[in-house]
């Protein structure tokens, strides 16, 4: 036959065959047209085709797998990976060979994984993986297999795991389905899974081949993050979709494996989260339980239909002894919706409940109490007291735990055990944030924003969470994760908001993350905390009541001491009130050392005088004793004769010998263990000692100028091999450049390390690093300025360190920490002492020395001789300089000083200097500054019409740029100071409720500026508009807000002017003899303070006290003693008001005696002396005073007339301020008087 | 040089018309055919059976999954992968060494007598040997016997692959099919 006969037969065939069998005959007859061949050749064929049987309809057979798999080729037995043996296969695993393995190192079996080459070509995905695997390992879960290394070889990547001699889940299925079996094994890799999950971690791959199960019963979860290595795909072209996704979202080579245990939402692409894995933990105990896959199909794409579209069948209906409760877990835990999945501590919870209290019989396998790996004795006490605080707080009673303890003593090892019990239960939420010792307390809020970004990374949902409720944090802890626009808006809001706010926003997130399930918070080394954090805690102790919230803290108590913490403040009224309790670590006796030795060397036989030479050398220091017993075994000294993993432990010397050669310090232990290190090791480790207790790799890889690569498989080698640091987390830098965030596993080996570097060393790495770390932060470099600025200073290049600790303090500055502010200038201060005297160091000098003076007129208030300095400091060095622009904020610095201490003149002197600037310069925001300076001066000096033109003037400035001038010239918005001096000066020129809505407005706008130091002048000046009012509970409430304030935040003298202030207000209530001595005492400390400000007035306001008490002598020598100070100081805005008092207390001191007339007389003299100096100013408030007390006088004499006259002259004057109390009092005296006159708007002024 | 890459490079090469880089590919698909059945064997299933679908697509994710593989590669990959299939049952039916082929030598391992499942009774021999006759008189018919019954694919992926309608593949495969069972009850 040829081809062309072949078709031509093929045509008629297939024709035919399309049509039904019984007219095909008639249609060949047709077709082939007498072609007898062809006719023949056709129907021989359709003969065959309609022959019966099945012929060739299945493929050629499923085959054999072993039919294509060769016998595993082992390549690597015998070989030797980095220390590793290879001694034979083990077989079992998913991804890459395993093998049966030996460290030749540690002399100990354990699991080799050889991951194929084409998995690890990514090497984000390498690090990644290695990352998460590493993290999972780290959580110490006795059901997560421990990772003991990752490392390369020329055969490749490959990862060391512990041993596990058992079988694999897929084994357990095919042999066991008891629902005992199920209950077991299910809670441990639910609690595993709970684990990571609390970690941040994803599983990725659960399925039966990646479950071990131990002989003993224990299940080990194996494999963590590997699928992080799968390759990822370029988007899917529509023919190609389906492949595609499964490329990107599985494992390729087990393929079918992976399709089987994958969820819904990762068969639709998109993407991985922790529900997954609950997903296909529910596929695995369908399994258990049935011995049935719930969507078994025969094709990968069968598998996905079924996942995504089929309801499993009821667990029953393959097993009826399954119980209810345990049925519908597993199918929740199959829901195709990610969220209506049960969590995995709830899983856990639930399995556990049933394995309890269910129908079934007690499992069959051990459950050994989950346990970190780590050896701890002792500390039992401690422990059950950190888990009564917990259980309290699941109970919805927060507490506040501190353990403390001296270096070395397990404070941590304590508390980090304790959460890592915590974690394996999965019954909560756990953040934690340590304290630095090189920032020593200079940073606001460290330790609780690393404890923040440790709750919210990797987890999006809090992330959200946080979002929406904390924002003002959010954008705080988010610049490392990621969404830097977003993120960027943010900060720009918490540089607006208040601490109010913040901590407002703080107790909503925490109370929301602790809703469900408590949240344990902990604090490291809080003997390094600033105030701001200390603050938050005894605000969060506050709330304790209601928030199931357990705050740890750990801290050294004698360090606490020395350096006066203000924790130590705070905590005895937390102890007194309940919610604190403090844990004293003591050292380890030799009992205890003994039952470690005995856990550590199981069957050991060491002589019994050993764990006493241990106990003597190391006087019970836990990490010191753990230590020397590391060394001795790494030393072969305890040495493991018989090689079998327990017992056989033996001592290689005698004793005597041994001692000789022991350290004699913890000191002394670390430094012979760094110098088991090769050099390079060492040199990394200084580089990284440079940088803190905690560490970046990519920092210290550009310090050193390493490969990044290197430097990060180096430092794993130092965390798995020597124990000398510990990983922490990954995080991005600004630039992009990926970093591991490391710790040292102690900070004396920090110490120890730093201490080790020669000075001129020290110096080139401190640069080295401050470098690296500038340029990984890129623009964002102001953010670690505080880091920045210590580098620099051990550098030795003070230049940059003081430009740092400016940046630092500004920063400090922005989220309001002003005591932070102020100690940071004060560093900067201290380094640029180190440099010669040059024109660079005055500019550097003199925007220190300014933003140190501003900070402390918060933390010390204006007239501190401390803030004067700064001032007059700076002021030196603007003249020293020349022609700075600085100098106008100088001035005004010096000027508010002196002003403050009521020192007109020179104030004076010094405002007009400024004034002379503004001139010059024309700037609009000087001239309102000048302005308001102005506007005070002229207030306190009784000029109030030129006070009133200087005021109206500061006032029409855009309400903007008041705010953006008052960090740089001015320590208030200075909309706030203007409003508040206007108020006032209204108010004495007769415009009350003019200038009560001014203040009241001037709070209004202090509420939005976010700084809490305007908003408690403006609360002030309110207070103080009320006071002249007489409006005695209002002023009071006025005050009481300052007060609030103050317990916050540093206010300044504003505090103590409104304490005075508040003092006479209740003395003006009540005038009672404690409440005028009480007020008495506030003047005097007003006055000892050095804040002469406004003191004549608040004397006047003594001397009325004095004289409704009827202490009418008392009262006459206030008021001497305030008139002397207005002649002496020149203030007098009040001198009239003090006139008039006088005035009433010569008459009310006559009342009580014979010389009545006489006292009349001289009281009419100081009503006319009033009466002039009021007409004099305009004030017209102390006018109508004035005129009411002569006119009450003069009725007394019978001059009714003439008093109604006058009176009703100032009176009729008035066009606002009916309601107030003077106006109210003149009416109803000129009422008295006979004829009130009536119509009181003449064509009223409106003044402003 | 990846494994992955070089299929997607080969893939191209062969898409664009150089045939040397078939003979290249074949090893590559033949280990990983190889390495996948080991893999299943691991995970401690003696019995299982492997489905000529799954097992051609996991190799194709496998090597192809990573690079952009138009869709002409696809067609090609499964091209090469049924002609392996094939290769291995022949060779097997046959109880003699394999071919060399690209210097991937194989030697499959004997065992069990029912190395291959299901009902059909068909002369694997005698069915390659009329392959081989088909495939010169109709190409095209030979390769969808080939897909179909040695590659597993189904009606609508030969469609896809081969680029003609699905009715085709249908109408082919009858006659083929046909043709086969005549060719094979001749002997």
């Amino acid at each position: 036959m040829t081809p062309e006969h072949w078709q031509q037969v093929k045509q008629i065939l297939e024709s035919a065959l399309e049509l039904a069998p019984d007219r095909r005959a008639a249609f060949i007859n047709a077709a082939c047209a007498g072609k007898t061949d062809l006719r023949t050749e056709v129907e021989s064929l359709i003969a065959r085709h309609e022959q019966p049987g099945s012929f060739m309809d299945t493929p050629a057979g499923d085959l054999k797998a072993e039919l294509l798999a060769e016998q595993p080729a082992n390549p690597f037995v015998g070989q030797v990976l980095g220390h590793y043996q290879i001694l034979g296969p083990l077989g079992a695993g998913g991804m890459g060979e395993v093998y049966l393995a030996e460290d030749t190192r540690l002399d100990r079996q354990v699991a080799l994984k050889v991951l194929p080459a084409e998995f690890t070509q990514d090497a984000e995905r390498v690090r990644r993986f290695m990352q998460e695997a590493k993290a999972a390992s780290a959580l110490n879960h006795p059901n997560i297999i421990t990772v003991y290394d990752i490392g390369e070889s020329d055969a490749g990547r490959f990862i060391v795991m512990e041993l596990v001699a058992g079988r694999t889940l897929r084994a357990v299925i095919a042999a066991d389905n008891s629902v005992e079996t199920l209950l077991s094994l299910g809670a441990q890799m639910a609690k595993a899974l709970g684990a990571a999950h609390a970690a941040g971690i994803t599983h990725r791959d659960i399925k039966p081949d990646n479950i071990m199960v131990r002989d003993d019963g224990y299940v080990k979860v194996l494999d963590f993050g590997l699928a992080r290595l799968l390759p990822a795909t370029t988007p899917a072209t529509a023919h190609d979709s389906e492949a595609a996704t499964l490329a990107r979202q599985t494992l390729p080579g087990t393929l079918l494996g992976t399709v089987a245990y994958m969820s819904p939402e990762q068969a639709r692409g998109q993407g991985v989260s922790h529900p997954s894995d609950i997903f296909a933990l529910g596929i695995v105990l369908y399994e258990l339980a049935t011995g049935r896959h719930p969507f078994s199909a025969d094709t990968l794409v069968g598998y996905l239909h079924a996942i995504t579209l089929q309801t499993p069948a009821p667990l029953t209906s393959l097993q009826p002894e399954i119980p209810a409760a345990l049925e519908a877990l597993i199918l929740r835990m199959l829901e195709k919706e990610a969220s209506k999945r049960p969590a995995a501590s709830e899983v856990a919870q639930a399995l556990q409940a049933m394995e309890r209290h269910g129908t079934v019989n007690p499992p069959p396998l051990a459950i050994p109490p989950a346990r970190a790996l780590r050896h701890t004795v002792g500390r039992e006490p401690e422990r059950a007291e950190l888990r009564a605080a917990f259980n309290g707080a699941h109970a919805g009673r927060g507490a506040l735990l501190c353990v403390a303890g001296e270096p070395g003593i397990g404070k941590t090892t304590l508390v980090e055990d304790f959460l890592a019990e915590l974690a394996a239960e999965g019954q909560c939420t756990i953040a934690r944030g340590s304290c630095s010792e090189r920032l020593a307390g200079t940073e606001a809020y460290l330790p609780l924003l690393e404890a923040l970004e440790s709750l919210v990374q990797n987890n999006q949902s809090l992330a959200q969470t946080m979002k929406q409720l904390a924002p003002t944090w959010y954008a705080q802890v988010a610049p490392l994760s990621g969404d830097s626009e977003e993120s960027a808006r943010l900060l720009a809001e918490v540089k607006a908001a208040s601490q109010e706010r913040m901590k407002r926003e703080l107790a909503a997130f925490l109370q929301s993350v602790a809703q469900s399930q408590p949240l344990v918070i902990f604090f490291d080394d809080l003997q390094w905390s600033d105030v701001s954090t200390i603050d938050l805690l005894s605000f969060f102790a506050s709330k304790f009541d209601a928030l199931k919230v357990l705050i740890v803290v750990a801290y050294r108590p004698s360090d606490m001491l020395l350096s006066k913490h203000p924790f130590l403040q705070i905590r005895p009224d937390l102890q007194a009130r309940g919610v604190c309790r403090e844990l004293l670590l003591e050292f380890l006796n030799a009992a205890e050392i003994t039952e470690y030795l005995a856990l550590e060397f199981p069957g050991h036989r060491f002589p019994p005088e050993f764990p006493q030479l241990i106990h003597a050398k190391t006087e019970g220091s836990p990490l010191f004793m753990a230590d020397l017993v590391r060394y001795l075994r790494d030393h072969n000294v305890i040495a493991n004769t018989s090689g079998a993993q327990s017992g056989g432990w033996m001592l290689a010397q005698a004793l005597p010998d041994i001692e000789r050669e022991l350290p004699e310090s913890v000191r002394g232990m670390i430094e012979r263990k760094v110098a088991q290190l090769s050099e390079e090791d060492r040199k990394l480790l200084t580089a990284a000692s440079v940088q803190g207790y905690e560490f970046d790799s990519a920092v210290v890889a550009q310090a050193l100028n390493l490969d990044a690569d290197e430097l990060e498989e180096r430092l794993e080698k130092l965390e798995r091999v020597f124990a000398f640091v510990k990983l922490t987390s990954e995080a991005e830098f600004p630039n992009g450049t990926l970093t591991l965030k490391y710790r040292f596993v102690h900070v004396l080996y920090q110490n120890a390390l730093y201490a080790s570097l020669r000075a001129t060393r020290k110096a080139t790495l401190s640069r080295d690093v401050a470098l690296a770390l500038e340029g990984c932060y890129g623009a964002r470099s102001a953010s670690v300025a505080n880091e920045l600025a210590l580098l620099w200073e051990a550098a030795r290049d003070y230049a940059r360190a003081s430009d740092a600790f400016l940046q630092a303090a500004r920063n400090a500055v922005q989220i309001n920490a002003q005591r932070e502010a102020a100690q940071l200038a004060e560093r900067g201060l201290t380094a640029l002492h180190k440099l010669p005297e040059t024109p660079e160091r005055a500019g550097r000098e003199l925007g220190l020395q300014l933003t140190l003076g501003f900070s402390l007129q918060s933390v010390l208030g204006w007239v501190a001789p401390e803030t004067g300095a700064a001032f007059n400091r700076a002021r030196q060095l603007c003249e020293q300089m020349g022609d700075d622009p600085r100098l106008f904020a100088a001035l005004g610095g010096v000027a508010t000083y002196h002003f403050v201490r009521a020192e007109y003149e020179t104030a004076q002197g010094l405002f007009e200097q400024a004034m002379q600037l503004v001139e010059q310069s024309q700037d609009p925001v000087l001239l309102v500054v000048a302005s308001t300076f102005w506007a005070y001066v002229r207030n306190y000096q009784g000029e109030l019409v030129s006070a009133q033109q200087h005021g109206e003037r500061a006032l029409t400035l855009d309400r903007r740029k008041y705010h953006e001038a008052y960090l740089s010239i001015f320590n208030e918005d200075l909309g706030i100071a203007a409003y508040r001096i206007h108020s006032w000066c209204l108010w004495m020129l007769g415009y009350a409720d003019q200038a009560l809505a001014l203040a009241q407005e001037a709070v209004t706008l202090a509420e939005q500026t976010a700084h809490p130091f305007s908003l408690g002048s403006a609360h002030y000046g309110t207070g103080r508009v009320l006071y002249f009012l007489r409006d005695w509970p209002s002023s009071q409430k006025e005050n009481e807000k300052v007060f609030a304030l103050a317990e916050e935040y540093a206010l300044g003298d504003n505090l103590y002017t409104a304490t005075a202030n508040n003092a006479l207000n209740l003395a003006y209530q009540e005038p009672t003899e404690a409440a005028i001595e009480q007020a008495k005492q506030a003047l005097d400390s007003l006055r000892a303070r050095g804040v002469m400000l406004g003191m004549t007035g608040r004397l006047a306001s003594l001397g009325e006290v004095f004289g409704l008490a009827g202490c009418c002598a008392e009262g006459l020598e206030t008021i001497a003693e305030a008139l002397a100070l207005v002649e002496r100081t020149g203030e007098r805005f009040c001198e009239a008001e003090i006139w008039r008092i006088k005035g009433e207390l010569l008459l009310h001191a006559a009342a009580s005696n014979s010389q009545a007339s006489r006292a009349q007389a001289e009281a009419e003299g100081c009503y006319h002396q009033a009466l002039e100096i009021a007409r004099r100013q305009s004030a017209k408030a102390w006018e109508l005073r004035a005129a009411t007390s002569l006119a009450r006088l003069w009725q007394q004499q019978g001059k009714s007339e003439e008093a109604r006259q006058m009176l009703a002259e100032i009176y009729g004057w008035f066009t606002e301020g009916f309601d107030t109390r003077d106006l109210q009092d003149a009416k109803a005296l000129l009422e008295e008087l006979g004829q009130l006159r009536g119509g009181h708007n003449k064509g009223a002024v409106r003044v402003r | 040089m990846s494994a992955a890459k070089s299929v997607t490079q080969l893939l191209a090469e062969w898409s664009g018309g150089n045939e040397a880089a078939r003979d290249e590919l074949l090893p590559l698909v033949y280990d990983e055919l190889r390495r996948l059945a080991r893999d299943y064997l691991r995970r401690e299933r003696p019995d299982h059976t492997l489905q000529p679908t799954a097992l051609v697509h996991e190799a194709y994710l496998r090597l192809a999954g990573q690079g952009a593989v138009n869709w002409q590669g696809r067609a090609h990959f499964f091209g090469i992968a049924a002609r392996l299939m094939r290769q291995i049952l022949i060779n097997h039916a046959e109880g003699r060494q394999a071919a060399k082929r690209g210097g991937a030598a194989q030697q499959l391992s004997l065992g069990a007598a029912d190395r291959l499942a299901g009902e059909s009774a068909v002369d694997l021999v005698a069915l390659d040997e009329a392959l081989k006759t088909l495939e010169t008189l109709d190409p095209q018919q030979s390769r969808i016997v080939e897909l179909r019954f040695f590659g597993g694919l189904t009606v609508e992926e030969i469609a896809e692959v081969l680029r003609v309608s699905p009715a085709t593949i249908k109408r082919e495969w009858s006659s083929a099919r046909a043709w086969l069972r005549r060719e094979l009850s001749r002997k």
